[in-house]
C-alpha cells in the first residue's frame, strides 16, 4: 500500500462536489482511499487524524485543493487520472440529458457527445455548406443530400475535408450505405466484402441491390456526389474512399461507378488502382471505351447490370439474377417509346442503350449523345426519355422517388398518346421512397385507361423494381402487384432497357 | 472510421430518419434554424472563415486561437494585491485625467448620467467649486479622458476614475498583468449613478481616507486576496455576481476579517467600515469581480485569428465590444434599453440606456451567463423561472469556446459556466450574450430606478466578424 498525495494549487471545489468526486474516484479505481478536501486548517486536522498527512498537504494553502490517495500504485494513478478528469472536464452530457436539452447547432451536437462522426445534411444550399464546414471542423464526416452548392464552395470543403482525413459525400448525394446504415434513399441490403464508390445515387442503388440479389454484400457504398471526378473537383472524396476501402482487411473487391471522370482525374484513379491490391471495377454511365482501364486490370461493365454481374462472379462464377427468364415475348410494337424515370443515372443508362436500337427521332431532358436536348415544358415528336429527378421538375416540390404524382401524371399522358407504343418505366424503392408506388402505378394504369377509352390497355408497360425484398415494401410485393396489373417486370434496369426497345426494333 | 458505428448528427428534412431509427444507429435531429438567422451574406463569411483559415491538418487556425483564449482565460489567476489611490498604480494620470465607462466618447455626445459624473468627479479632485465651472473645463478640453479598458481598468455604470480615487489593485498572478477597478460606493446617492452633490463626494473622500487605507492594509496582512476562488465558492452559494454579490461581499469580509478588524479597531470609523464590507453593502463584491474578470480577460487580448470576446462595456450612450483577434478596434452601435423590471414609481421612460463596464463579468462567464446558478437573482432581472435562468445558462454555451470547470453550477450537476464569447458562434446562433444589468434613471443623479437583462446589438457582433474576415481573409 502506498500514499499520494495532489495538490492543485489555487483551486476551489464545493466540498459536496469533492465528496463525489473522493467517492467515485476510489470506486472506478480500486484505491482504499482517496480524500479530496481543500487545505484548510480544520480539513489538514481532518487529514492527520485519517493517517493521510503529507508534507505535500501540510504546506498547502486553504485556497489550494488537496487530495490523498491510498493504494497500490496501479490504483493511486487510477484515482489520479479520474480525479484530474473530473476537475477538468464538465460533466455536461448528463446534465443536458437530464434537462432535456434541445440541440441547435452541429457544434452544440459535437461538444454534447464527441462519438457523433457523421453529418446528414439536407438543408437549403446556401446554409447546407456552413453546416457541412461546421460538421468537418468537429471532425464529423458529411453526406450532403443538398445541392446547390458551387463547385468552388464544393471544392473549399472537400479540401478541408481531405486534410482532415474526412470524406464529403455529396453534395447532392442521395445515397449511401454506411457501416452498414442506409442514408437517405438507400436499401436494406446484406453485408459483405464489396466497397463501393459511386458518383450518381440511382446507380449505386441499382448496383448494391442486385450485388445483393446476386448474393454478394455490401461492406460500404460511399456517395460522392456527381461532380467530384470532375477535374475541378479531382475526385476528392473518391480517393478518401478509395484509401478506406483500400485500407480495411474486409473490402475485397472495390466498385466505382459514375459518369466518366474528367480527363486527369481518370488518370489519377488508374495510377492509384494499379497498386491498391485489390481487384477494382467500374462503369462509367455513358462511356464506351475501357481501353486504358481494360489495361491497368480492371474489370469494367457496359451497364450496371453487367458491372454487377461481373463483381458478383468475382465472388461466386456461378451467380445469376433470380427472375431473368420471365421476359414474355412482346410482340412487335409501332409507335414511340416513352420512358419515365425517377432515377438519374437509370435514366441515363435506359437512354443509352435504347439509343443504340432506335431508329427515328430521340430527345431527353438529360444530355445524352444521339439524343435532341428538350426541356419538361416541350412536347416531342418521337421516343423521349424523361429525368423527373431534374432540377427543372424539383424546383419547390419533393423528388419523384419520394412524391410520385409528376411522374404517374406523365405516365398516363404517354399511355394515352396515340402515337406511344411502350412505356419504359423505373421505380427505385427503400428508404426515402414512396411506399406505395406499385399501387399509384396501377391507379394511373386505370385512369390512362379511362381517359383513352381502353385503348392504353394495347400498350406494353415496361418496369425494373431497384430494391432487395428486405425492403418494405419489398420488391417481391412489389414486383407482384405491378405484374398482375399487366406490367412487364424484368430483373434490371438494363435488360427492361433493351426488352423495350427491342420490342419497336424488332 | 469503418470499424466504428456511425452515429449521426441530422441536419434537415426528417424523411431519412426511420433507417436510422430501424438499424439501431444513434442520431440526433437538430432543432435547426437557418444560422445567422437565414442572412446569406454573413452565412457567406462564416463559411469562408471556416474553410478559408486552415492548418496543415486542416483545423482551423480559429478554433486553434479561440482553444488558447479559452485556456488563458481558465489559467488566469486573479488575487487583490493591494488598494491604492488610482495616479500611483496606473501610469500617466495628473490631476485633470479621468477615466470612464464604455467605449470612447465625447463629453458633448455623452448621457446626463455620465456628464454628471465627471462633474462630480472634478469637483471630487477639488479642480472646481461649482457643476458649471466642471462643466466649463470639460467644453474646453481641461480634462484628459479617456475609456477605463485602455488603462487595464473597469468601472461600474459611469464608472469614473481620478487621479485620488482609490482602487483595487488585482493581479492575475499566471500572466503578472494587473487591473484596476474603485471600490464599491454603497447603494443610495452615487457618482456611478451620475450623482455629485457635497454628500457623494464627502463618501468618495471617506471611500479615499478612511476605508481604503484599512482595507490595505488588511489585504496586504492577509498575503493577498484569491478573487479566483471566492467566486467559484459564491457561485456555489447563489451569486451570480453582477446582480447579486452578497455571498461574495461575505466571503471576501471572511478572507480579510481579522487582518481588518485590527486596521480598524482604533479607528472612530471602524464599525462603519465593518458595516460597509459585510452590513450595508450586499453588492460591495460586484467591483472586486469585475476587477478580476479584467485581470483574466487582459492576457486573451491580442491571440491572432481568435474570434472571442475580450470586453462588453457601455459607456451610457454606445455599446462596444474588442475582439482578440482585431485588438485595438471597438466596435460599436448604440445600447440597448434593458428588459427590466422596475422600481416602484419609475418606468421604461426614466431609464438611460445601459452603461457600464460591469459586462467584463459575463465576458468571464459569471453574471448573466451564470444566472441557472443564482435562483434568488431571476425575479430580480425579470427571467420569469427558475428554469428560465437555466435555460439562460444552457444558451450561452452556444456562443462560447467551452465550459469553465473552475465555475461549476452545483443545481446543474457542477457543469461549468459558458466561457470565453465566439462572435461567429453570436452572429451563426443568432444569440447574443445575455447581460445582468442595473438600470440608471436617465437623469444625473438619481440611481438605480430597475434592473433587468440586456444584449449588445447584434449589429456590432456582425461589424466585427466583416472586420475579422476582411483582416484575416483579405
Amino acid at each position: 500500500m502506498s500514499h499520494r498525495a495532489v495538490i492543485r494549487n489555487n483551486t476551489y471545489r464545493d466540498s459536496i462536489f469533492l465528496m463525489k468526486l473522493s467517492a467515485q474516484a476510489a470506486r472506478e479505481s480500486g484505491a482504499a482511499t482517496v480524500s479530496a478536501m481543500m487545505a484548510t486548517d480544520r480539513n489538514k486536522e481532518l487529514f492527520t487524524d485519517s493517517g493521510l498527512m503529507t508534507p505535500d498537504i501540510a504546506s498547502a494553502k486553504a485556497n489550494d485543493l488537496a487530495i490523498a490517495i491510498e493504494g497500490d500504485d496501479a490504483q493511486i494513478a487510477a484515482a489520479e487520472a479520474v480525479v484530474n478528469r473530473m476537475l477538468d472536464e464538465s460533466p455536461s452530457g448528463d446534465a443536458a440529458d437530464e434537462r432535456d436539452e434541445n440541440l441547435h447547432t452541429v457544434r452544440q451536437a459535437a461538444r454534447k457527445n464527441g462519438k457523433f462522426n457523421l453529418a446528414l445534411i439536407s438543408v437549403a444550399g446556401d446554409y447546407a455548406r456552413y453546416e457541412a464546414a461546421e460538421a468537418l471542423a468537429s471532425n464529423m464526416d458529411v453526406m450532403l443530400y443538398s445541392d446547390n452548392i458551387s463547385l468552388a464552395d464544393e471544392l473549399a470543403l472537400k479540401s478541408m475535408a481531405v486534410k482532415k482525413g474526412l470524406i464529403v459525400m455529396g453534395p447532392d448525394c442521395g445515397t449511401a450505405i454506411i457501416d452498414g446504415v442506409p442514408l437517405a434513399f438507400a436499401n436494406v441490403v446484406r453485408p459483405g466484402p464489396v466497397g463501393i464508390i459511386g458518383a450518381s445515387g440511382t446507380g449505386l442503388q441499382e448496383v448494391t441491390c442486385l450485388l445483393d440479389r446476386l448474393g454478394v454484400g455490401i461492406n460500404q457504398a460511399y456517395g460522392i456526389g456527381g461532380r467530384d471526378l470532375k477535374d475541378d473537383i479531382g475526385g476528392l472524396s473518391c480517393f478518401v474512399a478509395l484509401e478506406r476501402l483500400a485500407k480495411d482487411d474486409d473490402v475485397k473487391a472495390i466498385v466505382i461507378l459514375g459518369k466518366p471522370p474528367g480527363k486527369a482525374t481518370r488518370a489519377k484513379i488508374l495510377e492509384r488502382v494499379k497498386t491498391l491490391g485489390k481487384p477494382v471495377f467500374v462503369h462509367y454511365v455513358g462511356a464506351d471505351d475501357y481501353a486504358p482501364e481494360t489495361a491497368a486490370g480492371i474489370v469494367s461493365g457496359l451497364d450496371l447490370t453487367e458491372l454487377s454481374l461481373a463483381v458478383a462472379k468475382h465472388f461466386n462464377k456461378d451467380a445469376a439474377l433470380d427472375d431473368n427468364a420471365s421476359a414474355p415475348d412482346a410482340g412487335k410494337r409501332s409507335g414511340y417509346l416513352v420512358g419515365i424515370f425517377g432515377g438519374g443515372t437509370l435514366a441515363q443508362e435506359a437512354a443509352v442503350l435504347c439509343g443504340k436500337k432506335l431508329s427515328g427521332p430521340k430527345a431527353t431532358n438529360l444530355s445524352v449523345p444521339g439524343y435532341e436536348k428538350i426541356t419538361g415544358k416541350d412536347s416531342f415528336d418521337g421516343h423521349v426519355f424523361w429525368d423527373l429527378g431534374e432540377d427543372e421538375f424539383t424546383v419547390g416540390r419533393p423528388h419523384p422517388m419520394m412524391a410520385p404524382d409528376l411522374k404517374m401524371d406523365r405516365l398516363v399522358d404517354a399511355l394515352c398518346n396515340p402515337h406511344v407504343g411502350v412505356v419504359l418505366m423505373d421505380m427505385v424503392i427503400g428508404y426515402g421512397s414512396h411506399p406505395a408506388q406499385a399501387d399509384l402505378a396501377i391507379e394511373a394504369l386505370e385512369r390512362a385507361a379511362t381517359q383513352s377509352n381502353g385503348e392504353s390497355r394495347n400498350k406494353l408497360v415496361v418496369a425494373s423494381v431497384c430494391g432487395t425484398d428486405k425492403d418494405r415494401p419489398s420488391r417481391k410485393e412489389e414486383v407482384k402487384k405491378l405484374r398482375d396489373a399487366g406490367i412487364v417486370v424484368l430483373a434490371t434496369n438494363a435488360i427492361a432497357a433493351s426488352y423495350a426497345a427491342d420490342a419497336l426494333a424488332r | 472510421m469503418s470499424k466504428e458505428n456511425i452515429q449521426v448528427v441530422a441536419v434537415g428534412v426528417d424523411v431519412f430518419d426511420a433507417a436510422l431509427s430501424e438499424t439501431d444507429t444513434p442520431f440526433v435531429r437538430l432543432d435547426w434554424t437557418p444560422p445567422a438567422g437565414g442572412n446569406t451574406a454573413m452565412v457567406e463569411q462564416l463559411f469562408r472563415l471556416e474553410t478559408g483559415l486552415l492548418d496543415e491538418d486542416g483545423n482551423s487556425l480559429i478554433d486553434t486561437a479561440n482553444a488558447e483564449a479559452l485556456a488563458r482565460l481558465r489559467r488566469g489567476l486573479p488575487v487583490l494585491k493591494r488598494v491604492r489611490p488610482a495616479h500611483e498604480v496606473i501610469g500617466g494620470m495628473d490631476k485633470h485625467t479621468i477615466f470612464h465607462a464604455g467605449p470612447p466618447i465625447r463629453w458633448e455626445d455623452m448621457c446626463g448620467p455620465m456628464q454628471g459624473a465627471f462633474i462630480g468627479a472634478i469637483k471630487y479632485e477639488g479642480l472646481a467649486e461649482t457643476d458649471e465651472e466642471a462643466e466649463k473645463m470639460m467644453a474646453d478640453g481641461k480634462i484628459k479622458y479617456s475609456p477605463n479598458h485602455h488603462q487595464g481598468a473597469v468601472g461600474p455604470m459611469t464608472g469614473m476614475i481620478s487621479y485620488s480615487m482609490p482602487v483595487f489593485v488585482v493581479e492575475n498572478e499566471e500572466f503578472g498583468n494587473t487591473a484596476f477597478c474603485t471600490i464599491n460606493e454603497g447603494i443610495g446617492k452615487v457618482m456611478r449613478f451620475g450623482a455629485n452633490d457635497a454628500s457623494v463626494v464627502a463618501n468618495l473622500k471617506w471611500l479615499e481616507t478612511v476605508l481604503a487605507p484599512a482595507l490595505d492594509a488588511a489585504v496586504v496582512e492577509a498575503g493577498g486576496v484569491n478573487l479566483k476562488n471566492i467566486m467559484s465558492q459564491s457561485l456555489a452559494m447563489g451569486d451570480e455576481m453582477h446582480q447579486r454579490n452578497v455571498a461574495a461581499s461575505l466571503n471576501f469580509h471572511k478572507a480579510i476579517a481579522g487582518p481588518f478588524l485590527d486596521a480598524v479597531k482604533d479607528s472612530p470609523d471602524g464599525r462603519k467600515a465593518v458595516e460597509f464590507l459585510a452590513g450595508k453593502n450586499e453588492q460591495f463584491f460586484l467591483n472586486l469581480a469585475m476587477a478580476a474578470c479584467k485581470a483574466v480577460m487582459d492576457p486573451c487580448r491580442g491571440i491572432p485569428y481568435s474570434t472571442v470576446v475580450t470586453a462588453m462595456s457601455r459607456n451610457g450612450v454606445n455599446f462596444g465590444i474588442n475582439v482578440s483577434g482585431l485588438d485595438g478596434e471597438w466596435f460599436q452601435a448604440p445600447c440597448l434599453k434593458p428588459q427590466a423590471l422596475y422600481f416602484p414609481g419609475y418606468t421604461e421612460a426614466d431609464a438611460n440606456p445601459d452603461m457600464g463596464d460591469s459586462a467584463i463579468v459575463e465576458c468571464y462567464g459569471i453574471g448573466g451567463f451564470a444566472m441557472g446558478s443564482a435562483p434568488a437573482v431571476v425575479r430580480f432581472v425579470g427571467a420569469g423561472s427558475t428554469a428560465d435562468a437555466i435555460r439562460y445558462t444552457d444558451s450561452m454555451r452556444q456562443i462560447c469556446v467551452g465550459e469553465n470547470p473552475d465555475l461549476p453550477i452545483p443545481n446543474m450537476n457542477f457543469t461549468g459556466t459558458a466561457s470565453a464569447i465566439d462572435i461567429r458562434q453570436v452572429v451563426a446562433s443568432g444569440i447574443l450574450p445575455v447581460i445582468n444589468t442595473g438600470v440608471a434613471h436617465r437623469l444625473a443623479g438619481i440611481g438605480q430606478v430597475g434592473a433587468g437583462i440586456v444584449t449588445p446589438p447584434m449589429d456590432i457582433m456582425e461589424k466585427a466578424l466583416l472586420a475579422f474576415s476582411k483582416k484575416y481573409l483579405g
